[in-house]
């Protein structure tokens, strides 16, 4: 246990913070929440430690857990009762008016087309490893990362979006 | 273009500092195994009573030293005065769960206090020993179940609290509930307090070595206690705990049932 403990720890202090930007994207933009997938997500990455960390697929689990856990809170409408304002109470910028574009153009993909384009465009995963990670086909995971992106040019009016094929 | 990357990453603005609990995500995370662990023992500690009370009833207990004591089943409705002439068969049933406290749910405050006896003291494990879950954590049946980690497998230490009832009482005497002949590693005492206390021990060569505790105290609560241990490759075939050691946990002080 010591040293489960000890090996867990090291992989959250070196991974949290990566791991929560991916949740706030997949939570389309809500730090609140994004903290909460996190701890789901490593409690769950914990229990399993000893054999996904044995077998080398520890970013894959907790990737998949992750993903899942959002779509299932999605799917639940908690963001919908629990949505918190994320604006920050300073005087705006253009970059903060970007911030808050992107995430009201997550905000508005179904979760799990949310899910194909963060990561496909943000972790950087293939469509066979997207796949594996939604348990989906490849051509499921082009036409989702496809219609994502379409939403996303659309929604961002002059950012332009090019991705993958 | 703007790849979509780069998009994305505008998302970040004004990023709050982390502040994720570090122990939080562990004590969760222990909250879970340990609850996969009383299920999981459950299973092992009714296969392993069910296999020795089984094998038991077939050859006779004690018969040349061939089978192991069983862990006597503190289900079997045997009373200390029962006959140990007419054991009862259809007491295997029900000892398919050992640490069952007959379905009777505690008190939340009893639960409670559960907790704080068994975890009050510190237990003395041998050397060598690691247990990840060090703390006993009952439910409200009564049972409570810890995995003891050893460089030659795991052992699992069960533990069930109940009140005495006509109808369920814990088996004090050294004869076996099958053919009411006298156990070989079986041994009771008297506590300086009044608590009945009764010590059985199965450890036949190459099998899992099950060593059970039953205290009676004078205020009519009962402790069953178990060690024991699955089949598997990642168990430990041989008892991890001495005599004392699983006395003195089966007879905690400041145990008190409301």
């Amino acid at each position: 246990m010591a040293d489960r403990d000890t090996e867990f720890e090291e992989y959250l202090e070196s991974r949290a913070v990566v791991m929560r930007r991916t949740a706030f994207l997949l939570s389309a933009g809500d730090w609140h929440r994004a903290e909460d997938l996190v701890q789901t997500t490593l409690t769950k990455v914990y229990v399993a430690w000893p054999r996904i960390h044995r077998s080398g697929t520890v970013d894959a689990y907790a990737r998949k857990v992750m993903v899942n856990a959002a779509i299932d809170e999605s799917r639940r409408g908690f963001r919908r009762r629990e949505k918190v304002g994320t604006v920050p109470d300073t005087p705006y910028s253009s970059t903060m008016d970007e911030a808050v574009d992107v995430r009201r153009a997550l905000g508005a993909l179904p979760a799990g087309q949310r899910a194909v384009v963060v990561l496909r465009y943000w972790e950087d995963l293939s469509v066979a490893e997207t796949a594996q990670a939604l348990g989906k086909s490849e051509g499921t995971i082009k036409s989702q990362a496809s219609r994502g992106l379409a939403t996303l040019r659309e929604l961002l009016g002059g950012v332009l979006v090019e991705g993958r094929p | 273009m703007t790849d979509a990357k780069e998009v994305l990453s505008r998302a970040f603005d004004q990023e709050p500092p982390l502040r994720l609990d570090k122990d939080a995500v562990i004590s969760a995370g222990r909250r879970t195994l340990k609850r996969r662990r009383a299920v999981a023992v459950s299973g092992v500690a009714a296969v392993v009573i069910g296999a020795v009370l089984g094998v038991t009833s077939l050859t006779g207990r004690g018969a040349a030293g061939q089978v192991g004591p069983a862990v006597q089943p503190t289900t079997v409705s045997t009373s200390p005065s029962a006959a140990p002439t007419s054991p009862t068969p259809t007491g295997t049933s029900t000892t398919r769960r050992p640490a069952a406290p007959g379905g009777v749910e505690l008190d939340p405050a009893d639960v409670a206090a559960l907790n704080k006896a068994f975890n009050a003291g510190v237990l003395l494990w041998p050397p060598g020993v690691e247990v990840p879950d060090p703390e006993f954590v009952f439910g409200r049946d009564g049972t409570a179940v810890t995995w003891v980690d050893t460089v030659s497998g795991k052992r699992a230490v069960t533990v069930a609290v109940y009140r005495v009832t006509d109808q369920r009482r814990p088996a004090m005497d050294c004869v076996s509930a099958q053919n009411g002949r006298k156990l070989p590693d079986c041994s009771t005492r008297t506590l300086e307090d009044g608590t009945r206390v009764r010590l059985d021990v199965s450890a036949p060569p190459g099998a899992v070595a099950v060593v059970s505790v039953n205290a009676l105290r004078p205020d009519g609560t009962a402790v069953e206690l178990l060690e024991t241990a699955g089949d598997g490759p990642e168990h430990r075939k041989s008892r991890v705990l001495g005599d004392e050691a699983l006395i003195g946990l089966a007879t905690q002080p400041g145990l008190v049932l409301k």
